[in-house]
Order: structure tokens, then C-alpha cells, then sequence
């Protein structure tokens, strides 16, 4: 009668980094910021009243010889996907609740896999194999899956879980507090009611709750009795499928030889994507280099598709800028999978057509400028600074202007010819004024590189700016008009934090 | 020749970095000879400048940078003094006609009133940048037509030059329009800082100002660094293209005559009876109330009189007293109650016009201490006034009496021209406020920011001795940017270790900004604030004495200047302080004549009199006033000298009683066993840090007992020391002293007394103690004696009471031990009314009162109000709590419940949840509490049914005197049982008035062998024993060593405990954070009282989870 099977890695992030096994109490603490906090914790360091969201030094007052380690996320990421690895095995209807829970169907699959039972001991063995503590909560209902899982209630075998669901604390209601109702705010107020136990819930006439509480009373008296109906599952992204991992042996010398292996991967994919009516939205490449540790690489096209081709030639683009530095011992290919957008036949063309030659052109554009994380091919947006050339890159959406943060300084603005990047120049002064409040370049030689020096006949300015000096790109620079002696007007400007002069652009 | 004209201070409020101080002394070093301040709308910093260009020796300019209509900012400089005034009574306008505080604008047609103003046509955000920015060449010609017009002959056109594009364009056109309309220039450079460093305080100001933190402040930061105090050599080059433009800062300069010290303040002459002046109308009040306050009069009591109105009369400040004795009539006619504090309580002639209640020759206060013709300066007289509606009452009286400008409409016809206005309080960033908003402004995470907070409130300034980079080091470096942020090595220890504790890492780049950041707010002021009770008078309108502004509070009005400032310029103030033992005692007073007839209430009638102890009146020959009054508004109604009030005092039965109810108080109560009023004085003055810290408390302690002989440190002393049996308490006995053993004079002595006033300074008393020893060596006293001297005076430099402040807080310790002893529940009440106050929670003080005999009524929908009510119940002192005590609600529905069902009854839930507005949480508050048992449901059954009575039927129904329909079964919900009860009491209201919680434990921990809080008393001095309960108060006061005084409350009673700091380091977690603990230790009995000394501390882990009973910590 168990249908569905909830699985809980509690404390997550400790399991990651630690693993179980040590008697003395450990904690996992996000470093990142200067204050640290504590993110999951072993059952020793529970004990001594240590939870999470606690800080390093709260606790460590209570654990003075606690051990604590360092948050890893991409460890963190390693288990999840371990563990999606592990679950897919036995059922391919699989939700995520993030951070740390799975739910699974596993209607039908008895034929193949055994009695429900037998799987989630298999889950439980696998996972333990794995170093993974886990619990599972087998019911016929949802609800009372991932409630038995918190609860570590054994498996429910009736028909009607209220009776198993029964004798748990009103606060285990509280776990399933993501599926669309507060429960933990109801909770409280079920406590205040002197309500302890899921069975008290579950007997309250829901007429009578309904007038008091509306329909989030329903939702939690149905789910007291382990009952589906209303139960609402978080919109999470669907679990992205196990790795698609090959050892190479021998190694491979140089990226080609990986291509056939890549659209073998691609080409599977896409027929299962055709069935499941799904598309990549993204997908990841790591490679294992001999002796050189990983090599890896992002892909994410701005519309989903199934095209296996285009995506082979994303991942042909980036092994071709950035090839690896070491023969490949092993590959891994992940992929993210998203609902296709439809899109609607264009009166002058295929925009699917326009699309992929888009993405073919900003590719090329990234071989061109050798910037594989694409920080400097995109779209620009300005950003609300004082410093002229303040802006970032964006990705380059065919849809989205590049606004600014704000309305820009507007303004008459001389046309200025800028330098990209803004080549660095030597100047000769004949002899520093000593009252002088900056170095002024009126008569320096100036030294263009691979042009001839140009005296400057005169010079406007300085103009002054600085900002950003509570972070660790400050900046003080000095802007000078020259002219030189020659003709022409140009821009020069002086940065007084490397005490070097730069030539910005040239006046039209 | 350049001066700086435009300068404006961190008294802008958030708009610029330097405090006046700064900018004068970089002034002085640069040889400018004159600055000009000009703050925003305002002449805030003005008083602190005036003075710190006095003391550098440059000529301060003052004005304002106006807000204009437009938005834009008009700097104005005032040339005389008619040219001050007309600046103060226009921004005062600006300010009191505003919407909001701080929205105050003026419109360009007032400004022809500003004569013998000069304007500058200002910065990027003057009015010609506005209208160039808005209308190009012609808007900026017919701006500044328009400004010529209103300050004809007085408008300059200001240039600054801070190597901007836009500035420069700007520049371009002012000087084409200022050629164009014959107007001259004037350079200036627009000063927000004195130096270039302090640029990031007035980033990180921007920021607060706009609510926004620096990544998101974009543009609205300073493009560069350039606003600083600069050179007139630097300015002399930066605009070497327009001598005319610099020439104009001196020719502005010498216009400007005007100084502070030609303020023209007169304080306000009360109308007296025709045929009288103020003086002799002051001799006459005096006497006419010396002769009901001593009677006989007798010659001391004439002679002293005489001599203090004559020095009154000398000083001119009869205007004064007959103030301050119109506004005691008035609280005598309104019964509220009134009574001067200070070093007023020394003099005779305010006890003689009621001002004070205790009686100086009867004590033998020094009346010099009060006023004196060498000291110069004005008396301080502090009026206590009960706290809340009465005193505001007070206030608003003086409003209308003096002409103050809020309540204007209302004021009297015979209301003297004069004006009054509050005295403002400037509000300046304190290590924890500037951590607070640092954090923000950096983005760091909140929780972050109030670790930071309390780190830097404990440990002190964060960087030591590292201050900002200062003018002289910037003057040095000149370009280079100084050393932003500073090295971890720069952090001072104590912060650094603090910082670790807390789990914060000291070297993190965003906390070394910080703390840099942290360390450079330190004492820029944040905003105006009021002052607690400080009102300035004036003869003339205050407004063209200084801007006033309206208050945060409705009907307030206040002034731009702090008490300091006041002070300084001659500024007269009258505090009207409010104090909520005052409100007690009068609440209680009122609630004694309401309820019993005088004879049977206890309250003797008019039989009172002025306190100095039975012996002090026998010496002056006092005897009881008779004088007119009513119960409520006179302590001189409570019965002298109840024996039975001592007794209660020397069992230390104090919770609750004003001054004598914190530990260290109730701890010396027992030794020091008090038998008459002087003894209360005593024991409100030796309960300090100075006696304590000058180990002045035992010796005394001792001699009383009998346990050492009396002796004073030399036979010159002992008249002066014989009160106090040889040991100095008060401040006077120290001037005395001071005056008698090393010759000081009464300068001296007042130095010295400065020195041990509330701005104590250990480096002030050094030098002192320089100045005595040399005294007492010239009178030959010995080294011993002379050592012993010197460490009574030096002591109180950590803070001694004067006598008279001690005799003034006396008699309030008294009439509320009175009140507490002989009508328990009217005291209670009251106090519970008006907390938060004192030292304990309404939960221990309602359970004080239970062990007291009062019974007390839990909150109920059908009898409380909102305050809490007393009466009789069985012949029993009875305390209904009021619906103030239910959490959450909020007042103005508690208030409309209460009118509610005095009007009507309510007749169920239904009936309740229509007539009064109440929100779920309120209704379920009042449920959970048991305050609708009245409605025949219990609490379960009301928390059940409210829910659905909340869920209103829609509006055709509404108005339906029928009761929705309800399902008619019962409540499924389980009955509350006791221990539910008492939590639901906790959460609903914060006290309980069912067992104490320890209860439901005692019988686990009596098997456990935990003793009560009155099981200890059974038990010996040395003996080892564990008692556990809830903590209501933890203290670790800063001269006791880290010491931490912990109070353990039981269903029992309280037990005191000690914990060393070894202990505490031990058992740190759990004693500061754990809301009950088991504490096993080793039992003290002195002096009886019985003190716990822990030795291991863990937290009470009960079957049942307690509440936590709410604890008042380190106050």
C-alpha cells in the first residue's frame, strides 16, 4: 500500500564535509562573511544545544572543544546529486524539496524493484554505503511520506495513515511548511489550543476549523490524518539526471577525441528529452585531467532547446578557447532540463534559426576576445557612479535594453574618441611647478607607445575623482584636456593611486 | 587675501563631517583670520564655534544655508546684530510652519525681511545652479535679478572651484551673469570637512541621510575630496584669474560685525504687585512662606534668609525665583505634585517658597554649594515633577504664561511679552549608535551590526590611540590619500578581544573599515533631540534670540541650541524633569483620598512638615506648616517618622520603595538599620561609587554599629565629619573640608566641586589633589592624615551625591515606603501603572505585593480599565491589573473596551469582537489570558471561540444584535490545566498570578535537595547549599571587579547571589543567558543579610518548560 517514499539527509551540509562517525561534536560554519554561523551540526554538538543559525562563537562558548568545519557547497552539490543518483535507480518520478529532502513515487515499480519496503532498506544501504545517514518515511500518501520521514516513523502500511500519523507532536507540521500553508504559524496557535499531538488535529470537526482558521486549517487537519488531497509540492526545479560520466583509458591527448563521446551523451539525451517533453537549459562539462585537476565548463542558452548539434558546438567552442592542459581521464556531463518554450513561426524567418545564430556569433565573438566566462562580451550597463567609465557586463539579451542603474548625467559632451583599454603613457616634465595642486602635463613631452612623443602645448584640468574607497577597487584619478603641440585635443588622465598617466581618448 | 565664508559643520545634521571645533582650529592653523559657519537651516553649531574661535583667536562669521522653496540652498551671513535677528526669526518661521520636521522652506518673496543679511548665490545647490539647471542662461539671469532685488547691495555671486567639468561650466556662467548684472564675486570653497580625510564620514552621512547604503548611494556620494578647509595660499592660486573674487571674502569679512557676545538675552521679569519690585515682591513671598514653614521663625532661620536674599538681590535674580515660585502655585493649584531637587534643597528661601521640601538649616546645607556672587553664574534648579500627562501640563502652562510659540492661541492676556521654548539635546553617535549605522551603510549583515554594537559599547573607542588622520598629519602628506582602512594592528586590545569573542573576525577588511569608520563618528552629532525638561525664558521673543523648531512631540517647541551651549551664551533654563516614582506617589496620594476618609486613611491632615530629621528640627526650631493644600500634590501630608516605615526599611522589605530597592541598597539596609529621616539621606547617598570605591561605606557602617570607635582624620574636621561619624559622604563635606584643612577658596572649592559633578574627570581631580596637598602642607597636617583626606576627596571622583540632592530623594524614599507599608495596593497600582521604572518587572513586584497580603485580580473585559484599579475585596487590599497589561493590545482599543463596557456589558464574544476593534492577536491575548471568563467560557473555550467570533459576518450582518449562529457543541479543546495556565499568564502578560513557576518544580527539587529562597535564612554562615530558581536581575556594576550580583527568584521569595569572575568565566553561557538556574555555593550571612557565593552554576532543565519570568539585566 506504500506508494511513496520521502528521504531526509538531515544536517546536510555537515554530512557533506564530515560524514558521521566522530564521538566529539563537530559544526559546520559559512565562513564567508566576517562573522561566522553555524549551518549544520553533528548529534554530539546537538546535544550540548548547539542547532543551526547559531553563531561560531555562541557556539563555541557551548562546545568549547567542538570541531568546526568549513561550509563546502560544491561537496555540498556532490551529495545531492549523489543522492539523486542513488533515488533514480529505483523510481524516475522524483521530487526535490530543497535543501534536503527527495519524494518519490514508486507505484509500479514493485514489479521490477520488490516491495516497497525492500526498496527503502535498499535506499537506506545504499546511502549508508555511501557514508550518507538518511531517514525514510514510506507511506501511501505524500503527507504522511515526508511526515514519517522527520519523525523517523517506521513504514506505514495502512491505508489510512492517521492512526500511525497519530501520536506525533503538533510541531512536525512544521516540516511540510514549504507545501503552500504556514503550518508553522499554525503551530502555535494549535499549541495554544493545548493541541500536542497530530491525532488532536486530526480530530477537530473541520466544519468548525474552517469557520476559524479557513482553508489552511483543512489543509493542516488533512495532513494531521496523512491525507493527500490539497497538498501542494513546492515548484522546484526538476532534479537534473545523474552525471553522464566515462573514464577514458587510455587517457585522451587533446580535446578532438572527446567530440564523438559528447554527441553520443547529447544524442541520448535529446531522444529522452523528446519523450519527456523536456529541454536543456543548461548544462555543465567537467573534465579530469591527468595530473592537472579539472577542467570544466558552463553552458546556459538563453531559450531552452533539444537540439543535441547546437549544444555540441557550445561545448566545441569552449574546449577550442580554453583547450585542456593535460590529457582527459574522465568526463562528466550534466544537464539541466526545463519545459520547452514554444515559439511562434516569425513572418520574416525562424526564430529558432535567429536564436541559434545568435548564440553562434556571440560564441565566435568570445573566441575572438579570449574571454570564456564572457565578462567582456555582452551587453555594457552603466552603473550610477561618479567614475566615467563605471559599468558591467551583462548577458546580451536580444529583448532587454541595457538600462543604466540610473538616469545618467546628461549634458553638451565633446566628442570623444575613447581608448579601449586606455594605453598607458610616459611624460617628460620640463620642471614640476612646487605649488602646483596636481602635476599638470602643460609642456611634458608625452610618449605615445609606437607613435612619435608629442609635446603638450596646453592643458585643462585636472578634473577630480574618486570613490569607492570602502571597497578594494578605490579609485583617485586626475582627468587633463591637452593639446599637443603638433594639433589635435586629447584626453589624458592620471590615476593617483598608481601615479601613472593614461591616455583616455582623442576629440573628434 | 581668501577667508572662508561658506563653512558649514557636522551640526548640518548628516550633511557635513567636521564638528566647529575642527574647523576653527584648522582655521587658526591655516592664519585664516576669520571663518564663516554656515550650517542648514540653522545656527546650531554656532554657540560651540563662537567659542572655539574665541579660544583660537580668529573672528567668527555666523549665518545660515537656507532651504528654499525651489529645493535650492541660499547661504546667508548676518552683518549685525538687527541682521542675526531678523535670520533667527525667519528660519524660526520656516521651521514652525512646516509639515514635518526638517521640511521647513522659505519662499523667495520673504526674503527682502532678511536685512543686514549678505547672500551668496551658493553652491551646486544654490539657487542660480537650480535655475541654471532648470532653465538654462535666462531662469539663472532672472534668479539672480530676483536676489538682487531682495538683498540689495548684499548679493554676491560664489564661486568654488573643486575640479569638476560641471562646476566649471557653472563657474563659466555665474561669472557671464554676475558681469552682466554688476554683481561682484566671491570665491569660497564650499567646506563640508576639515580635512580630506573625513570626506568618508560625509559619505557615509549621505547614506544615512538618503537611507541607503555606499554601493547603492551611487552619485549622490562626493565626486572627490576636495570640500575641505583649504589654504588662502591654495585658493590665492586656484583662482589667480579672479582677484576680485578672492578681495571679496575680506570685504564680506569686515562687513560682518556681528558676534554672539552681543546676543541680547534677558531673562523674563515676572508682573509684580504695584509699589513692589522684583526684589522686594521676592522678600515678601519668602517671608510669608518662611512664617508657615518655621514656626517660630526664629533669628537663625531670619539671619540665613537675609543673607540669601541679599546675595539674590546682588546677582539680579529675583526674576528668577519669582518664576520658579509661579510655576510651584500652579502645581499647587492643579494638586500636582512638585518638588525642587539639586542644590536648590540648600537654600532657605526655597524651602521657604515651597520649592523644596527639606528644610537646609534644620540640615545644615551649605547654601554656597546653591548660588554664590564669586561663582558668577546662575542657579540650577530642577523641578520633579511626576513623569507623563501632569508634567506636560506643567509645561504647557509655562508655554502659554511665558509666550511660548506652540500654544500661542491659548496664551493668557496677562502673558508677558516674553518667549519659551525647550532646550534641545543634541544627539551624538555613541560607539554603539555609530556601530549600529556603520554596519547598515556597509551592508553588513544586522545581526552582525548589533554584535559589533555591543562590542564597541563594552570595550571602548576601536582603534585606541589611532584617531582619524588629523589636519596636521593631512597638511603634511598633502596628496596622498591618508591610510584608509587602518591595520589590524591598529584595533585597541580590549575591542580586538571583544571582536573574537564575539565570533567576529577583527581583520576582516569590511570590519577594519568599520571600525575606522566607527571611530570617526564618534561624537558628530546624529540629530536634535529634546531635552528631558530644560525650558529657556526670555524677555524678549526667544526667536530672535535663536531659531526655534517644532518638537517631535505635538505643542513642543525647542530651541537650536543644547543646555551646554545655554549655559555658555547665558541662556537661562528652568528644568522641569519628570520622574516616575513623582507619578507613583501621586497616583497612590490620589488613590488614598478617593478611597478612605483622611482620619481613617492614616493621612493626618496638615500636620507635615519639612524634613530634617527630629534632631535637625529641634536645632532650627522647625515646627509643622500650616499650610493650605490638598493630599494629593504635598508630601507634607504622610505622617513623619512611622516607626513602622523604619522597620520595614531595616528588614530590607524594599521592592518597589524609590532609590533602596537595588540589591547593593537592600543589601546595607540591614547594617545600616535607618531610625530617622537623616538616616535615609545617609543611605541614599552611601550607595554610590564614590563612597563605595573610596571604601567609605564600611568604616562608616562599622562606627554605627559600634564595631570602631569614631574618628575623624584631623580635629579640624570634626564639626564638619560629626554627622557622618567621621567618615565623609557628601559633596559638601568635602568642600567644607577642602576649604577648612587646605585653605581653598570658595573658587577653588567650586572648581572642586565641578570636578565631582556629573562630567567627572580623574585628570581634573589630579590636579586638585596638587592643590591640596600643598593647602594641608602649609597647615601642617601630617602625611597620614593628609593621604586619608586626599582619598575621601579623590574618590568622588567616580560620582558622590551632594547632601541636599540626597535629603531632596530622602523624602521620596520615605512617602513611598509609607505608601507601600500602609496601602499596599494603591502602591501597586500605581506602580504597575507607570512602568516600566525601578529595578524589578511587574511580575516580581506583583508578587512582592501578594506576599504583601494584596490580592491581586487578573485582567478582565468586564471590570479592568486601562491603568490598573484599586479597592477593597473582603476587607483586603485588592489590585484589578488593567488591560495596559494585556501584550500587544493596543491602547487606544484597550481604552475603547474600557468605555465599552462601562457603557454596556459585553454579552458574549460576538458582542465583544463587534463593539471593539480588535485584531487576532489582540483577541487571542485577552483569551489566553482568562480575561473573558467573565463571558462564561474558560480560556480554551474562549481561545476557540474567538477565533470564529473574529471572522466578522460581512457587513449586512454587522450591525445585527443577534449573536452570529455557532455550532452550539462545546469547545473540543482540552481545558487548560495549571502549569498551561501559568504559561499562557507569562505569554499574554508577562507576570503570573498563579503559582510562582519554581512551584511546579519544588517538589523534583526538594528530592534533588534544593533549598528556597527562605529555606537559606534557616541555614549557616559558611554552609554549603543549592538553591535554584528564576534570575530577575542580573548586575555587575563597573567598580565592583567583574563581579556579577545575581537575584534568584522562588514561589518563596528572592535569594540573592555572588558570582567571582573565576566562576563567571566558567559557568559564562549559562549565567548570562539561561532564564533559571540551579546555583550551588557557599552560604554568607553579614550583618544579616545573606548572600549566596556561587561556586558551579547550571541551567534548571525542568520535566515542563518554564517560562522564561522576564529579568531586568545589568540596568
Amino acid at each position: 500500500m506504500s506508494r511513496f517514499l520521502a528521504v531526509w539527509v538531515p544536517e546536510l551540509p555537515w554530512q557533506a564535509v564530515a560524514g558521521g562517525g566522530a564521538a566529539h561534536p563537530q559544526l559546520v560554519v559559512e565562513c564567508g562573511g566576517p562573522a561566522p554561523v553555524v549551518v549544520a551540526v553533528n548529534p554530539q554538538a546537538r546535544r550540548l544545544g548547539i542547532t543551526a543559525g547559531m553563531s561560531w562563537a555562541q557556539a563555541r562558548l557551548r562546545a568549547p572543544g567542538g570541531e568546526a568545519r568549513e561550509r563546502a557547497p560544491a561537496a555540498e552539490q556532490r551529495l545531492r546529486e549523489e543522492m539523486l543518483a542513488l533515488l533514480d535507480h529505483f523510481s524516475d518520478r522524483c521530487h526535490a524539496l530543497p535543501p534536503e529532502r527527495w519524494l518519490l513515487d514508486l507505484a509500479g515499480m514493485e514489479r521490477l524493484l520488490g516491495p516497497a519496503m525492500e526498496m527503502a532498506r535498499r535506499v537506506q544501504a545504499a546511502a549508508a554505503a555511501r557514508g550518507i545517514a538518511l531517514r525514510c518515511g514510506l507511506a501511501p500518501t505524500r503527507a504522511a511520506a515526508l511526515l514519517a520521514a522527520h519523525a523517523g516513523l517506521p513504514p506505514i502500511q495502512d491505508a489510512d495513515p492517521a492512526a500511525a500519523l497519530a501520536p506525533l507532536p503538533v510541531e512536525t507540521l512544521a516540516a511540510l511548511s514549504d507545501c503552500g500553508v504556514d503550518a508553522a504559524a499554525l503551530c502555535g496557535l494549535f499549541q495554544r489550543w493545548g493541541l500536542a499531538t497530530l491525532g488532536a488535529v486530526a480530530a477537530l470537526p473541520p466544519r468548525a476549523l474552517a469557520e476559524r482558521l479557513g482553508r489552511a486549517g483543512l489543509h493542516c487537519r488533512r495532513w494531521a490524518r496523512g491525507e493527500d488531497r490539497g497538498l501542494l509540492l513546492p515548484a522546484a526545479p526538476p532534479p537534473p539526471p545523474c552525471p553522464l560520466t566515462h573514464s577514458f583509458e587510455p587517457a585522451l591527448e587533446g580535446w578532438l577525441p572527446l567530440l564523438p563521446w559528447l554527441e553520443q551523451q547529447l544524442r541520448q539525451q535529446a531522444a529522452e528529452w523528446e519523450r519527456g517533453d523536456r529541454a536543456c537549459a543548461g548544462l555543465r562539462l567537467e573534465l579530469r585531467l591527468d595530473g592537472h585537476g579539472d577542467w570544466h565548463h558552463r553552458h546556459a542558452p538563453p531559450l531552452a532547446h533539444r537540439d543535441p548539434r547546437r549544444l555540441l558546438r557550445q561545448l566545441e567552442t569552449a574546449l577550442a578557447l580554453q583547450p585542456p592542459a593535460a590529457p582527459i581521464t574522465a568526463a562528466a556531463l550534466w544537464t539541466h532540463t526545463l519545459r520547452p518554450r514554444r515559439l511562434q513561426g516569425g513572418l520574416f524567418g525562424d526564430d529558432a534559426l535567429e536564436e541559434e545564430n545568435r548564440e553562434r556569433l556571440l560564441a565566435r565573438l568570445r573566441v575572438l576576445l579570449l574571454d570564456p566566462e564572457g565578462q567582456r562580451c555582452g551587453a555594457p550597463r552603466l552603473r550610477d557612479l561618479h567614475r566615467p567609465d563605471a559599468f558591467v557586463m551583462i548577458p546580451w539579451q536580444p529583448h532587454a535594453l541595457a538600462r543604466p542603474d540610473a538616469a545618467v548625467p546628461a549634458g553638451v559632451r565633446p566628442a570623444l574618441r575613447a581608448c579601449r583599454p586606455s594605453p598607458a603613457l610616459t611624460l617628460d616634465f620640463p620642471a614640476l611647478p612646487a605649488a602646483a595642486e596636481a602635476a599638470s602635463p602643460a609642456g611634458a613631452l608625452c610618449h605615445l607607445p609606437r607613435r612619435r612623443p608629442e609635446r603638450v602645448l596646453r592643458a585643462w584640468g585636472p578634473w577630480r575623482n574618486s570613490g569607492q574607497w570602502w571597497t578594494d577597487s578605490a579609485w583617485s584619478r586626475d582627468e587633463w584636456d591637452v593639446e599637443f603641440a603638433g594639433g589635435g585635443r586629447s584626453r589624458l588622465l592620471f590615476d593617483r593611486r598608481l601615479r601613472r598617466w593614461f591616455l583616455l581618448g582623442t576629440y573628434d | 587675501m581668501f577667508v572662508e565664508l561658506h563653512a558649514a559643520s557636522a551640526f548640518s545634521f548628516l550633511r557635513a563631517a567636521a564638528l566647529p571645533e575642527e574647523l576653527a582650529e584648522r582655521a587658526a592653523a591655516l592664519e585664516m583670520p576669520v571663518l564663516g559657519l554656515l550650517d542648514a537651516d540653522g545656527v546650531y553649531g554656532a554657540p560651540r564655534f563662537h567659542l572655539a574661535c574665541r579660544r583660537v583667536g580668529i573672528r567668527p562669521l555666523l549665518g545660515a544655508e537656507a532651504a528654499l522653496e525651489d529645493g535650492a540652498r541660499l547661504p546667508l551671513l548676518a552683518t549685525s546684530r538687527a541682521g542675526y535677528q531678523n535670520l533667527c526669526r525667519l528660519l524660526s518661521r520656516m521651521h514652525l510652519r512646516a509639515p514635518a520636521l526638517g521640511e521647513g522652506k522659505l519662499f523667495y518673496n520673504e526674503l527682502a525681511g532678511l536685512r543686514d543679511c549678505i547672500a551668496l548665490t551658493g553652491d551646486e545647490r544654490g539657487p542660480l545652479a537650480a535655475a541654471l539647471a532648470a532653465g538654462g542662461m535666462a531662469a539663472a539671469r532672472q534668479r539672480l535679478e530676483q536676489l538682487a532685488a531682495a538683498f540689495p547691495g548684499h548679493l554676491y555671486v560664489e564661486l568654488q572651484r573643486h575640479f569638476l567639468r560641471e562646476q566649471a561650466e557653472r563657474n563659466h556662467a555665474a561669472v557671464g551673469l554676475a558681469r552682466a548684472l554688476h554683481l561682484p564675486l566671491v570665491a569660497s570653497n564650499g567646506v563640508r570637512y576639515a580635512t580630506p580625510a573625513q570626506r568618508t564620514v560625509l559619505d557615509v552621512f549621505t547614506c544615512l541621510r538618503h537611507h541607503t547604503s555606499l554601493d547603492a548611494a551611487g552619485r549622490r556620494l562626493t565626486p572627490n575630496a576636495q570640500r575641505f578647509l583649504t589654504a588662502p595660499s591654495v585658493m590665492a592660486r586656484r583662482f589667480h584669474d579672479l582677484p576680485g573674487a578672492l578681495a571679496a571674502t575680506g570685504e564680506i569679512a569686515a562687513r560682518c560685525a556681528f558676534s554672539l557676545d552681543d546676543l541680547g538675552y534677558q531673562f523674563p521679569q515676572p508682573p509684580v504687585p504695584a509699589g513692589h519690585t522684583s526684589d522686594s515682591w521676592l522678600r515678601h513671598l519668602t517671608y510669608a512662606g518662611a512664617r508657615r514653614r518655621y514656626r517660630p521663625l526664629r533669628e537663625r532661620a531670619r539671619r540665613q534668609l537675609e543673607h540669601e536674599l541679599a546675595v539674590i538681590a546682588k546677582l539680579g535674580l529675583a526674576g528668577y525665583f519669582l518664576v520658579l515660585d509661579d510655576i510651584m502655585e500652579y502645581c499647587r493649584r492643579h494638586c500636582i505634585l512638585a518638588q525642587g531637587r539639586g542644590s536648590a534643597a540648600n537654600s532657605a528661601v526655597c524651602y521657604s517658597l515651597g520649592i523644596t521640601a527639606v528644610d537646609p538649616i534644620g540640615m545644615d546645607l551649605l547654601f554656597e554649594r546653591f548660588l554664590s556672587e564669586e561663582r558668577g553664574e546662575w542657579p540650577d534648579i530642577d523641578l520633579d515633577l511626576p513623569s507623563g500627562e501632569l508634567r506636560e501640563q506643567v509645561i504647557q502652562h509655562v508655554y502659554a504664561q511665558y509666550g511660548g510659540h506652540a500654544p500661542a492661541e491659548s496664551a493668557p492676556a496677562t502673558a508677558t511679552a516674553g518667549a519659551a521654548a525647550m532646550t534641545a539635546n543634541v544627539i551624538t553617535y555613541r560607539p554603539r549608535s555609530a556601530a549600529r549605522e556603520v554596519a547598515k551603510v556597509l551592508d553588513l549583515p544586522p545581526a552582525l551590526g548589533a554584535r559589533l554594537a555591543r562590542v564597541l559599547s563594552a570595550a571602548g573607542p576601536p582603534l585606541g590611540a589611532l584617531r582619524p588622520p588629523s589636519w596636521q598629519e593631512t597638511l603634511r602628506q598633502r596628496g596622498p590619500l591618508p591610510r584608509f582602512p587602518p591595520a589590524p594592528g591598529d584595533i585597541s586590545p580590549p575591542v580586538a578581544a571583544g571582536l573574537a569573542q564575539a565570533g567576529v573576525d577583527p581583520a576582516h577588511p569590511q570590519i577594519l573599515r568599520c571600525l575606522y569608520l566607527c571611530h570617526a563618528l564618534q561624537d558628530l552629532p546624529r540629530h536634535l533631540g529634546q531635552h528631558s525638561g530644560g525650558m529657556v525664558l526670555s524677555r524678549g521673543p526667544l526667536a530672535e534670540v535663536v531659531p526655534l523648531q517644532p518638537a517631535a512631540m505635538p505643542n513642543r517647541v525647542v530651541i537650536q541650541w543644547d543646555k551646554e551651549d545655554c549655559a555658555a551664551l547665558g541662556l537661562i533654563k528652568v528644568d522641569l524633569l519628570g520622574l516616575g516614582m513623582m507619578a507613583v506617589l501621586q497616583d497612590s496620594l490620589a488613590a488614598v483620598r478617593d478611597r478612605l476618609p483622611r482620619a481613617q486613611a492614616g493621612v493626618p491632615g496638615p500636620s507635615g512638615q519639612g524634613r530634617g530629621g527630629a534632631d535637625q528640627r529641634e536645632a532650627s526650631g522647625a515646627e509643622p506648616p500650616a499650610k493650605a493644600g490638598c493630599a494629593c500634590a504635598d508630601l507634607d501630608w504622610l505622617p513623619p517618622e512611622d516607626p513602622a516605615v523604619y522597620r520595614m526599611l531595616c528588614a530590607a522589605d524594599t521592592v518597589g520603595v524609590f532609590q533602596v530597592e537595588s540589591r547593593a541598597q537592600m543589601a546595607t539596609l540591614p547594617r545600616m538599620r535607618p531610625r530617622s529621616f537623616y538616616d535615609l539621606v545617609i543611605e541614599v547617598a552611601i550607595i554610590r561609587p564614590g563612597p563605595i570605591t573610596g571604601d567609605l561605606v564600611n568604616p562608616y557602617l562599622r562606627r554605627r554599629a559600634g564595631e570602631e570607635p569614631v574618628r575623624v582624620p584631623h580635629p579640624l574636621l570634626e564639626p564638619i565629619l560629626r554627622r557622618t561619624l567621621g567618615v565623609p559622604l557628601f559633596q559638601e563635606q568635602l568642600l567644607k573640608m577642602a576649604m577648612t584643612v587646605a585653605g581653598f577658596t570658595g573658587g577653588q572649592a567650586e572648581e572642586l566641586r565641578r570636578a565631582m559633578g556629573f562630567k567627572r574627570s580623574r585628570q581634573r581631580m589630579a590636579e586638585i589633589e596638587h592643590q591640596l596637598r600643598a593647602g594641608m602642607a602649609e597647615r601642617g597636617i601630617a602625611d597620614a592624615a593628609a593621604d586619608e583626606i586626599i582619598r575621601s576627596i579623590t574618590s568622588f571622583a567616580l560620582y558622590g551625591f551632594p547632601e541636599s540632592h540626597a535629603a531632596s530623594f530622602a523624602l521620596l524614599v520615605y512617602a513611598s515606603a509609607y505608601l507601600k507599608l500602609h496601602f499596599p495596593g494603591e502602591f501597586l497600582a500605581a506602580l504597575l501603572n507607570h512602568q516600566p521604572m525601578g529595578f524589578y518587572h511587574p511580575a516580581t513586584l506583583v508578587r512582592d505585593a501578594q506576599r504583601h497580603g494584596v490580592r491581586v485580580l487578573p485582567v478582565s473585559v468586564a471590570a479592568s480599565d486601562w491603568d490598573c484599579t484599586t479597592g477593597l475585596k473582603q476587607a483586603v487590599p485588592a489590585v484589578r491589573l488593567g488591560l495596559r497589561y494585556v501584550a500587544g493590545l493596543r491602547e487606544k482599543v484597550g481604552r475603547h473596551l474600557a468605555r465599552e463596557r462601562r457603557q454596556r456589558p459585553f454579552a458574549n464574544f460576538e458582542d465583544l469582537c463587534r463593539r471593539v476593534p480588535l485584531n487576532p492577536l489582540e483577541a487571542r491575548a485577552l483569551a489566553g489570558l482568562g480575561a473573558c471568563a467573565a463571558l462564561g467560557a474558560t480560556r480554551r473555550d474562549a481561545l476557540w471561540q474567538i477565533e470564529a467570533a473574529q471572522r466578522a459576518p460581512g457587513p449586512l450582518y454587522a450591525e445585527l444584535p443577534e449573536p452570529r449562529l455557532h455550532p452550539d457543541a462545546p469547545s473540543p479543546l482540552p481545558e487548560m490545566d495549571a502549569p498551561e495556565r501559568m504559561r499562557a499568564d507569562f505569554a499574554a502578560s508577562g507576570l503570573t498570578l498563579g503559582p510562582h513557576p519554581l512551584a511546579f518544580e519544588r517538589q523534583r527539587l526538594r528530592a534533588q535537595g534544593c533549598l528556597t529562597a527562605t529555606d537559606l535564612r534557616r541555614h549557616r554562615h559558611g554552609e554549603r547549599v543549592e538553591v535554584a530558581g528564576a534570575v530577575i536581575a542580573r548586575q555587575r556594576p563597573e567598580n565592583a571587579g567583574g563581579v556579577l550580583f545575581m537575584s534568584l527568584e522562588d514561589e518563596t521569595g528572592i535569594a540573592n547571589v555572588i558570582v567571582w569572575p573565576a566562576v563567571l568565566d566558567r559557568f559564562r553561557l549559562d549565567c548570562l543567558a539561561a532564564p533559571h538556574l540551579r546555583i550551588r555555593g557557599r552560604l554568607q550571612r553579614r550583618g544579616g543579610v545573606t548572600n549566596l557565593l556561587a561556586e558551579s552554576i547550571a541551567p534548571l532543565t525542568p520535566a515542563a518548560a518554564l517560562p522564561a519570568v522576564p529579568a531586568r539585566d545589568f540596568r
